[in-house]
């Protein structure tokens, strides 16, 4: 097997040729771009968009910022422009049953017409029925029937009164009520001159005054009938006279509304109740007092001044000043501010509520064109998810009081009438909520039904190159920045395909993109440039590192003072630098780790030290087992694997995960079984599989970095370099200054695709290759393990074997012994 | 104080003198409206209010009859009557009315006394009168119908008590124009007066009846109240009424929306059974001043 070559400084980057755009700055570009790359995603919008059937709402998924919201939005408001203004809704009050309200729907514009008009309505029925009751006519007629009253019980009193004088007997009032007196000369009747009557005389009397007692019961008992007759008839008077006062003002109003059904029979509940009700029209200012005062005497405070609210119109969604459908996002989607809420006031202490304190929710604002929501944000807020659906799945928005619905609070509380729901939701989240929501809720499936899926790389070729350019452009105008030139957009380009760590694609992500056109623009004005450079561009870049390298920097020191061992010239066996990747946030680092291995006696197990102290994560495990099975096959298909070999990541105390040490750790494993010591001028990455070929791995370019500046810091060699996987040669993008000191021979970037490719640059030792008898070449790494194994075995053959002893029985004895312990 | 003292103090200070007020309280709706009204004005004046309830002797001696029932109100249900439980449902009375005299004269800061005299109602009432400057009375007591004609009470008060007589009736608003008789007779003075105390115990304006025996005699009339009450009211109204009796006074006195009417005079109008009838028919308060 031929020794791979290291790579040229060329093959480790991909520049982008400023002289492959025809334009000088992004000045002369036009044209506004909000989305490059995203085809699929885009047909998804649109397919999602037009599709008018139920369950059809979208979820555009893809990591933050790579500018969903504003490809959607954009889509969404071409398309809600064309289509039709939706209906206005309002909340009126119930006749009937005066906790559910009902909904009307007017067309556009129409509901605040009808608002004004019922509060114009209002305000001269206030004017028209006190007048009309004011009038003489109605008083003489209303006084003529209490008058009729008053004669009717005066003319009964006064007959019995007078029947009772002609016989002497008097009508005088008791403390509870009326009785009847015999009288002498003006007074009621001694009684001692009563008893002396004659006892026929005084029968004679009593049974007079019974009959007369009878008489006025029958008047007393006749006098509630009366005066309900005469209520009758004055409630009766007071219809007619209303009746004929708001005639003509309903009649206009239902003559405008005439082609809404719906309104007209609400105008129709109006005017039978103002007419039922006319009594609270006619109540005077003078008539108010205080109802604490009222409530304290236990009386219903019935002289309060009648609100009239029963005759508003709570207008929740005017559309009079639409231009098409409506786009609503929400940036905090609570129940509440997606459902709506009856509001409640307090009064006296308690809370009340009625129709005109109905507040809409963005459903009710959305209603009939399309509502854009985060995913996190709504799963985050309780109870919105589930409203949500509810109203996607009955298509209809129900207000309901999350208070009430879950007993927490007791008040007054409203069921207004359910308002039917036109929507499209558009849903904007991570990939992994789309996942956990399509695998555990089963009624998202049904409910978003369209996936538009955002992809966060594309590729890199000349055409989108250049729209990435017209993208750049676009932004430089949407955020009032400097023009860049075109080196500037080059150099931008190339960060991009660094975002991705790939020289052939280029990162979609609009976020990282916008930030570094704004911190390059500042820096370009802190140099006093009118447009921006490459150099201003690598500013933000190089700053944008510094901000975040603080930790960085602290493990650098940490191995260049020798506290964290870490050897960058020399040999060692059974000892290798490995390479793994930080995450401070959105910034990567990568940092060499030590990996040793000791070789001893054993049962030909590899012992995983980070896994048996549950340092080493799942996928670091199955690295380590994959070498064992890497070693077993290669090495002892005839022999016994007698050996046990323990694995460490020196110095590491915070847990190691990932496969893409497990090429290192083979590589030490081998060294130490083959006595072999490695060049410790290198650091490796990759992964294994059980055939020693060596797999991609991610974070190539910041492992490389890492163990360059530690080499650069103690001084280049020209003997220093990284093993990396031959698969990873694309993912390339490496800084300017690896870049040079590659250039200049004085580091090195292999890549190896073998097992054995990497041991023979490591050691200088051929790893050998197997011949046909089944051997290795002697001296080569492999026929050195072979030895080493069959050594070992044979040791361990030799210890297992006891000594030769004079007796059977002796030597019983001893195995007997031996099982003991 | 007699009626001729009190004249003279009309007419040296120009007020009508009223140190102590006696309430004949029987706990119906207008008494109390009586002892408000006597109250407003104790106030006002810093007058004694003297409280007054009478044992009927009549419905005692109704309730020691063998025959004696009543019929309740509302219930039109028939229950005997005794003379023990009629003295205690009097005594119960008597109670609340001491009770809400000394409330109401709390309120109005003022002295009180209360007296339970047993006996015939008006006689008791028109004696105890005596001892006071003005009587104050519900118009009637609990009145069988709607229409509060004059009781019998009020009526022997009006027609036979010296005093200045207030006949309170329920409802009424203190607060609308106090209407008062002027003749320019020999107690005119006296009614004016009265009026002007009550218009501003009521907080009220005035509206004056000018009861001319001739049309030349009316602006003279109108001058001389003008005179009386410009200093002792902030406005006052001068209505002129036409010269034939007590029908027109009745229909202008229903006419006007009045909180109080103060009557006096020697015009025949305001005599004997014609005075009777204009009271049985008014429907609000009334002061009569002799």
């Amino acid at each position: 097997m031929a020794t791979p070559q290291s790579l040229s400084a060329e093959q480790l980057f991909q520049r982008t040729n400023p002289e492959q755009f025809n334009f000088d700055t992004t000045a002369n570009l036009d044209g506004p771009v909000t989305v490059v790359g995203q085809e699929r995603a885009l047909d998804a919008v649109r397919f999602g968009i037009g599709i008018q059937q139920k369950g059809y709402n979208l979820y555009a998924l893809g990591p933050h910022g790579l500018g969903k919201y504003d490809v959607i939005s954009r889509f969404i408001e071409e398309r809600a422009g064309e289509m039709p203004i939706p209906s206005d809704w309002c909340y009126v009050h119930n006749f009937d049953q005066s906790y559910k309200p009902r909904a009307l729907e007017l067309p556009a514009g129409r509901g605040v017409q009808l608002r004004d008009d019922m509060a114009q309505l209002l305000e001269e029925l206030q004017a028209v029925l006190p007048a009309a009751f004011e009038s003489e006519e109605y008083h003489a007629q209303r006084q003529a029937i209490e008058e009729e009253l008053k004669e009717r019980q005066e003319s009964s009193f006064e007959e019995l009164k007078n029947k009772a004088q002609e016989r002497n007997i008097a009508l005088v009032q008791t403390p509870s009520g009326l009785a009847f007196a015999p009288m002498r000369e003006g007074e009621v009747i001694n009684p001692k001159d009563f008893l002396s009557m004659p006892e026929l005389e005084q029968k004679q009397v009593q049974g007079e005054v019974e009959g007369l007692q009878e008489e006025l019961q029958r008047i007393m008992r006749q006098m509630p009938q009366w005066q309900k007759e005469t209520r009758d008839r004055v409630k009766e008077l007071k219809r007619e006279v209303a009746t004929f006062t708001v005639a003509p003002l309903f009649e206009e109003l239902n003559n405008k509304y005439a082609d809404l059904s719906e309104v007209v029979r609400y105008l129709e509940n109006v005017q039978a109740h103002v007419i039922e009700n006319v009594d609270n029209f006619l109540q005077k200012n003078s008539d108010e007092e205080n109802p604490l005062a009222a409530m304290m005497r236990g009386q219903r405070a019935t002289s309060q001044p009648p609100s009239f609210v029963e005759y508003e119109v709570n207008l929740l969604v005017d559309n009079s000043k639409s231009e098409g459908a409506p786009v609503i996002y929400i940036e905090l989607p609570t129940y509440q501010n997606l459902i709506g809420r009856a509001e409640h006031i307090s009064q006296m202490g308690a809370l009340l509520t009625n129709f005109t304190l109905i507040k809409p929710g963005a459903l009710h604002e959305a209603n009939g064109g399309y509502l854009i929501l985060d995913a996190l944000k709504l799963l985050q807020q309780p109870y919105a998810w589930d409203g949500l659906k509810r109203a996607l799945r009955t298509r209809e928005v129900t207000i309901e009081s999350l208070g009430q619905m879950y007993s927490l609070i007791s008040t007054v509380s409203l069921e207004p009438e359910p308002i039917p729901l036109d929507i499209k939701v558009v849903l904007l989240g991570e990939r992994l909520l789309y996942y956990l929501l399509s695998q555990h809720d089963p009624e998202f499936g049904e409910l978003f039904k369209v996936m538009a899926d955002f992809d966060d790389e594309m590729e890199r070729n000349a055409e989108n190159s250049l729209a990435m350019a017209r993208l750049i452009a676009s932004l430089v105008q949407r955020d009032e920045l400097r023009h860049f030139d075109r080196g500037a957009v080059a150099r931008i380009l190339e960060y991009s395909a660094r975002e991705v760590s790939d020289k052939e694609r280029l990162t979609t992500h609009l976020e990282k993109i916008t930030d570094l056109l704004r911190e390059a623009n500042y820096w370009a004005g802190e140099a006093g440039r009118d447009v921006v450079g490459a150099q201003d561009v690598q500013r933000s870049i190089d700053e944008q590192v510094r901000r975040a390298s603080r930790l960085r920097e602290r493990m650098q020191e940490s191995i260049l003072r020798d506290v964290v061992f870490i050897d960058t010239t020399g040999e060692a066996t059974g000892q290798i630098n490995g390479l793994s990747v930080i995450s401070v946030g959105s910034y990567m680092f990568g940092r060499p780790s030590r990996i040793t291995v000791r070789v001893q006696m054993g049962k030909g197990e590899v012992i995983d030290i980070e896994r048996r102290v549950e340092l080493g994560g799942p996928i670091h495990s199955k690295g380590v087992f994959i070498l064992s099975g890497f070693l077993g096959s290669r090495y002892a298909t005839d022999r016994p694997l007698s050996l046990s070999a323990s694995i460490v990541f020196e110095q590491s105390y915070a847990g190691v995960e990932g496969d893409s040490a497990s090429s290192a750790e083979l590589y030490a494993l081998l060294s130490a079984l083959a006595e072999v010591p490695i060049k410790q001028s290198f650091a490796i990455t990759g992964s294994v599989n059980q055939h020693g070929q060596v797999q991609a791995i991610g974070g190539v370019n910041e492992k490389i970095e890492g163990f360059f500046d530690i080499c650069k810091a103690r001084g280049l060699t020209g003997e220093q370099g990284v093993l990396i996987p031959d698969s990873n040669v694309h993912n390339l993008m490496l800084r300017d200054d690896v870049r040079e000191a590659v250039a200049a021979g004085q580091f090195s970037v292999y890549a190896v695709s073998h097992i054995d490719e990497g041991i023979e640059i490591l050691t200088g030792i051929a790893a050998g290759e197997l011949q046909e008898d089944g051997s290795y070449p002697k001296g080569t790494i492999n026929y050195r393990i072979v030895q080493r194994i069959d050594e070992m075995a044979e040791r361990l053959r030799t210890y297992n074997t006891p000594a030769p002893q004079d007796s059977e029985d002796g030597r019983d004895q001893s195995r007997g012994a031996h099982e003991e312990e | 104080m007699s009626d001729e003292e009190q004249d003279q103090k009309v007419e040296e200070t120009g007020e009508l003198v009223i140190n102590r007020i006696l309430v004949a309280l029987d706990n119906s709706t207008h008494s109390i409206a009586a002892l408000e009204a006597a109250a407003r004005l104790a106030a006002t004046m810093q007058a004694e209010l003297m409280g007054l309830f009478v044992e009927d002797v009549n419905l005692l001696r109704l309730a020691a009859l063998p025959l004696a029932k009543e019929v309740t109100w509302p219930s039109s249900a028939r229950r005997s009557l005794d003379e023990a439980r009629m003295a205690r449902e009097l005594h119960i009375l008597a109670s609340q009315a001491r009770r809400a005299l000394a409330i109401a004269a709390e309120q109005a800061e003022a002295e009180w006394t209360f007296r339970v005299v047993r006996g015939t109602v008006a006689e008791e009432v028109l004696n105890a009168a005596l001892e006071a400057d003005l009587l104050s009375l519900g118009r009637a007591s609990r009145p069988l119908t709607r229409r509060v004609r004059l009781g019998s009470t009020a009526q022997a008060a009006a027609a036979r008590s010296g005093r200045p007589v207030f006949l309170a009736r329920r409802g009424a608003n203190p607060e609308l124009p106090t209407v008062v008789t002027y003749d320019g007779s020999r107690v005119g003075a006296r009614v004016l007066a009265a009026a002007a105390r009550m218009a501003q115990a009521n907080d009220s304006n005035i509206i004056v009846l000018i009861m001319a025996d001739d049309a030349d005699q009316a602006p003279q009339l109108a001058e001389e109240a003008n005179r009386w009450l410009k200093d002792r009211v902030a406005h006052a109204e001068y209505r002129f009424l036409p010269i034939d009796g007590e029908e027109s006074v009745l229909e202008v006195l229903k006419q006007e929306r009045c909180g109080l009417v103060v009557l006096g005079g020697e015009t025949h109008s305001l005599q004997g059974p014609r005075l009777n009838a204009m009271l049985d028919e008014l429907d609000c308060p009334v002061m009569l001043v002799r």
